[in-house]
């Protein structure tokens, strides 16, 4: 219903720089997840979106309206919020017929009877109907949480914030809530901001992720390419494992060729189109442990050897750990293949799957032209 | 099993050789423990001095640096200043600033201009601004400190075989610390000890007990100091029972009596007490349970987990107990003036300001306010100790605390007999205001019997016209003064915990402020700056007695919402606003609701503490005794002649302000709960 777009926001607490430079367009009827590690400035993006917070500079715009300023009674947003937030003094039906007290859709508010049927038809939804005359005191953490988003879900508001809805329920519940959230999502095509720090999560529910970490957003991109291209070293991280290579840029060419401490060159790309990499600048190359294989599939393949440290049968697949000199790597290997601790391995991984990363993280996307934070190099 | 496991203590102990010592505890450690102990002490005190005296450093550093280079200070302070006031102008709406402004004209015309008249006061004489009146105070006999042998005479028998035992004399301001200090050693001990005992123990008879224990609380030293006089007289309640018990032994009781600075200890400790004991006990009951059992897991137990733990934790609620009785015992001028016919109970400070105001007629003895000044040094280094521990406190309870299933344990019958055995005399001690209040208000007039004859006919004061009177003057001055502390006080509350304004602490501590101020410099202020303008028409007290009320009740309200508030997580408000509800439909439909009780609560201590005001009473009271409130009368009373006036009617009188507090407290205890320590004002 609404494209909420954030231009250059920054917002801070004394020192603390909670969340800095952020440009994302969140756009209509999507759902986009806030993603990363805790005390990364999840919480804050979501609640500059809801009006609970001023920017200290940047905009915020819902469409074409500069809502900046606008207090957040007037945003017509549903929040859930971490902590619930339940009202303590009124009973779950109360709590969740509140907002549908208030709210009037042009000029006429809802009679008894619609606020009756919509707060049941939601307290059903949750999966806790009957137990709407109980006060919040008397709900266990999970059921508690539901209320939370019972209330945000019942205004139908324009943009739904959700702020780790589901962290306390059990996997059963939390994945049928999941659903609930997507179906209703869908349906009615309203914006949403989902925050979590669970990756599966995100990467399973969402149209856009945006990896957060220390107040900036790394990567703000569908799963697919965030996993596929993580644009920083954190992201290549955060997002699924990989195995880290330390080396400095030798050539560059259609691909880049790194040379490794022990002189070893491999070849690789780098999924940051546009930076401009200088020969000798100290580099990490990335690979996901699947994309390292036993056998060549072409004569470009880097040759990796290590020695093997443990062998870990998880099922479909047999988990390789091994050292590269100093460094610890990991190679996801088909079961058949044969491997001793303390014995030699070689593994070929394609240039195309070799991802070649500038150290430093937000500081190396701001070098990047026409990347959203080209420049801003000001803090 | 146990084979494995000794042979990997044991090994562990190899490995640990070295680190590992004797843990034994020979009976000769006690005495160097003691003097460890001792020493430990005095440090600890020193560190305190050191670290206030670098408190205030600091802030005088903080201002001189600014002059140092002030044409860059400046530039920083005004863009400071501006984003300062787009802030304010962000986070107020019109309502707030209605509040605020309000509350800002109350206390600049009410309580800051009236004190700073006071200073002025104190610095300025005919010939212009000097430092005359200090020096004058200073080079006055009375105030400087005194060694005379003679006044260290503390026992002094009488010519009847009596013992009198008196204060020592030290000069005025001397005076004034050193009964403070001894009173508020009494508090902590008694305190301290009642609130782990109520917060530790769980025993037959314990809702009594804290029932009990909450009488002292109300009961001002003014009512109690009569009471008391009476009650341990030579010829007395106590003095006949013991000398009659010593009797049927064959045994010889010597008749003891309180005089001087020595009574005042006595009254006041036995009064301020509560004080400490209703914030130990909040402490202790606030110490988050799992904070207790974490260290017993480690192994701490009986008197280490207490030293180590719980009494750290509990310190800064303490601490706040602890100056507030020494402030408090510091500007009472009740218990002076009940017994100023001894002439040392007069030798102190405040009753020094009553007396230069009430001695001259009219005029004010320019004295006064140099008096009051020092009072309010006293009072305002208090102030500011409290905040600071008060502000450490809130670290301490943390997390939840243990209201909801609190750390107690059961005794064994045999240490319950035992603990009642020294738990009821004490206690017994601890409620002698009361007791003796009431006793005296319904035994005969100067009857020595053992069992006096009881009689009602103290009550007949209440006939009295001019009794009558003055109740209904109290109640109108307190209902008004209430009523007007509601309305502001929860503004203020909601404005300091809600509004990230610049400048909120400086408001929190004004509006927080009079529970330390003395009301007695309050006063003196009244009447140098507004004595005959509208505010305080000559002999018409009646608006100004108001206010005194409304500033000096103050902080129990805002305590008591901003408690409230702070329990209340501003996510409810904000959930609220984000399903669309505007501010005001917040603020009546989710705020009012969730701190209503605790701002009831607050408005009724708010009212009783104004029903039973002291010192500002009596002052004002006297420009008109038509328009002053019971406590100026119940003063009169005792000073006159019994039968009809006198000590037994004042007490019947007392008797009735007792049992009106007592409801209150009952019902502010059972809603503020643990929370009790909001009733002091803290
Ligand atoms: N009111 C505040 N005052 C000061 N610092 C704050 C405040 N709120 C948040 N911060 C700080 O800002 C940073 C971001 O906090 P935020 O709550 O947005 O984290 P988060 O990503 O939601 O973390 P989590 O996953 O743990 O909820 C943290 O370092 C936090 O300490
Ligand atoms: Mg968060």
């Amino acid at each position: 219903m609404v494209t909420i777009t954030l231009k250059n926001l920054r917002k801070t607490f004394g020192d603390v720089i909670a969340t800095d430079d952020v440009n994302m367009v969140l756009e209509d009827g999507k759902l986009s997840t806030l993603l990363g590690p805790s005390g990364c400035g999840k919480t804050t993006l979501l609640r500059l979106i809801a009006g609970f917070y001023v920017p200290d500079r940047g905009e915020i715009f819902f469409d074409d309206r500069n809502v900046t300023d606008l207090p957040p009674n007037k945003r017509k947003t549903g929040m859930c919020f971490q902590s619930y937030a339940l009202w303590p003094h009124m009973t779950v039906f109360d709590n969740i017929a509140y907002g549908l007290k208030i709210k009037r859709v042009q000029g006429q508010r809802y009679t008894k009877n619609a606020i009756h049927k919509r707060v049941h038809d939601s307290l059903e939804l949750v999966q806790m109907s009957g137990l709407g005359e109980r006060t919040p005191h008397q709900l266990s953490g999970g059921q508690q949480q539901r209320v939370a988003l019972a209330r945000a879900l019942v205004i139908e508001p324009d943009v739904l914030l959700l702020d780790e809805p589901l962290s306390n329920l059990d996997a059963k519940l939390r994945h049928e809530m999941r659903e609930e959230i997507l179906r209703i999502q869908s349906e009615l095509g309203i914006t949403t901001v989902y925050v979590t720090h669970d990756q599966i999560e995100a990467l399973s529910i969402s149209d856009m992720v945006a990896v957060m970490d220390e107040g900036y957003v790394q990567q703000y991109a569908p799963p697919r390419e965030i996993y596929d291209s993580p644009q920083t070293l954190f992201v290549a991280d955060f997002i699924g494992k990989c195995t880290f290579l330390d080396g400095e840029i030798s050539a560059i060419g259609d691909k880049l060729s790194v040379r490794l401490p022990d002189g070893q060159i491999v070849k690789g790309i780098s999924p940051l189109s546009g930076y401009p990499f200088e020969i000798n600048e100290p580099v990490r190359c990335a690979v996901r442990p699947e994309d390292l294989h036993n056998n060549a599939t072409s004569s470009e393949d880097n040759l990796i050897s290590g020695i093997v440290k443990q062998v870990i049968f998880v099922g479909s697949n047999i988990e390789v750990h091994f050292n590269v000199g100093e460094v610890s790597a990991t190679s996801l290997l088909p079961p058949e293949a044969k491997l001793e601790p303390n014995s030699l391995v070689k593994l070929y991984a394609p240039p195309s799957q070799m991802m070649v990363l500038p150290m430093g993280g937000v500081d190396a996307l701001r070098k990047i032209p026409g990347h959203p934070l080209y420049a801003s190099t000001e803090t | 099993m146990s084979i494995v496991e000794t042979s990997t203590i044991e090994e562990q102990i190899e490995l640990q050789d070295l680190d590992l010592e004797e843990a034994g505890f020979p009976l000769s450690d006690i005495p160097i423990q003691i003097l460890f102990a001792l020493w430990g002490g005095i440090l600890w005190i020193l560190n305190k001095l050191y670290s206030l005296f670098r408190w205030f450093f600091d802030k005088l550093q903080r201002i001189y640096s600014f002059f140092r280079s002030p044409g860059q200070n400046t530039r920083i302070l005004t863009v400071r200043f501006r984003a300062a006031a787009e802030q304010l102008l962000h986070e107020m709406d019109r309502l707030s600033w209605i509040q605020l402004i309000a509350i800002i004209v109350v206390f600049g015309l009410f309580l800051i201009a009236p004190l700073a008249s006071v200073v002025t006061g104190s610095f300025i004489t005919e010939s212009g601004v000097s430092l005359d009146l200090i020096i004058q105070l200073f080079s006055n006999p009375a105030y400087v400190p005194q060694w005379q042998p003679s006044n260290f005479n503390w026992i002094r028998p009488t010519g009847a075989g009596n013992v009198e035992i008196w204060g020592i004399d030290l000069g005025v301001i001397l005076n004034s610390v050193y009964v403070a200090v001894a009173v508020t050693i009494i508090s902590v001990i008694l305190g301290t000890t009642f609130a782990f005992i109520i917060a530790r123990y769980e025993f037959p008879g314990k809702g009594i007990l804290r029932t009990l224990l909450l009488f002292p609380m109300l009961s001002t030293p003014f009512i109690g100091a009569i009471g008391i006089k009476w009650f341990l007289n030579a010829n007395g309640f106590l003095n006949n029972w013991a000398d009659a018990i010593f009797g049927v032994f064959g045994l010889e009781w010597t008749r003891f009596e309180f005089h001087g600075l020595m009574a005042i200890i006595i009254v006041q400790g036995f009064s301020l007490f509560s004080l400490v004991y209703l914030n130990a006990y909040s402490s202790f009951m606030s110490i988050d349970p799992s904070l207790e059992e974490q260290a017993e897991n480690l192994g701490a137990t009986g008197f280490r987990l207490f030293r180590s733990v719980t009494l750290p934790l509990a310190m800064p609620g303490i601490q706040a107990g602890a100056i507030l009785t020494f402030i408090l015992s510091i500007e009472d001028l009740g218990t002076p003036i009940v017994y100023a016919e001894d002439l040392q109970a007069q030798k102190v400070l405040a009753f020094q300001v009553y007396d230069s105001i009430v001695g001259e007629s009219g005029s004010i003895d320019p004295l006064g306010p140099a008096i009051g000044m020092i009072l309010l040094v006293f009072a305002l280094s208090g102030f500011f100790a409290i905040r600071k521990y008060a502000s450490l406190r809130s670290y301490a309870s943390g997390s939840k605390g243990g209201q909801w299933n609190p750390r107690t344990r059961t005794l064994r019958r045999k240490t319950t007999i035992l603990m009642y055995l020294i738990i009821i005399p004490v206690l017994l001690f601890a409620l002698i205001p009361q007791i003796s209040v009431v006793l005296l208000s319904v035994v005969q007039y100067r009857s020595s019997a053992l069992f006096p004859p009881l009689t009602l006919e103290n009550y007949g004061i209440l006939w009295n016209q001019d009794i009558q009177n003055a109740i209904l003057n109290t109640l109108k001055y307190a209902g008004v003064a209430t009523f007007g502390i509601v309305l502001l006080g929860v503004s203020a509350a909601y404005i300091i915990s809600r509004r990230n304004i610049p400048g909120r602490t400086a408001i929190d501590m004004l509006v927080t402020s009079p529970i330390a101020l003395p009301g007695i410099v309050i006063a003196t202020g009244y009447f140098t700056l507004f004595y005959n303008t509208p505010f305080f028409p000559m002999g018409a007290p009646a608006f100004i007695i108001t206010m005194s009320y409304m500033v000096r009740k103050f902080p129990f309200t805002v305590r008591a919402a901003y408690a409230g508030l702070q329990q209340t997580p501003i996510a409810l408000e904000e959930a609220s606003l984000n399903v669309g509800a505007s501010r005001n439909k917040t603020f009546s439909s989710i705020v009012v609701p969730l701190i209503g009780v605790s701002v009831l609560a607050g408005a009724l201590l708010s009212f009783v503490y104004c029903v039973s005001e002291v010192s500002t009473s009596l002052l004002l009271g006297g420009a008109n005794y038509n328009e002053a409130p019971l406590t100026y009368w119940i003063r009169d009373v005792n000073q006159g002649l019994p039968p009809i006036f006198g000590a037994g009617p004042a007490a019947a009188l007392g008797v009735i302000m007792m049992a009106l507090q007592m409801i209150v407290i009952t019902l502010t205890n059972a809603v503020l709960k643990t929370r009790a320590s909001a009733m002091t004002g803290i």
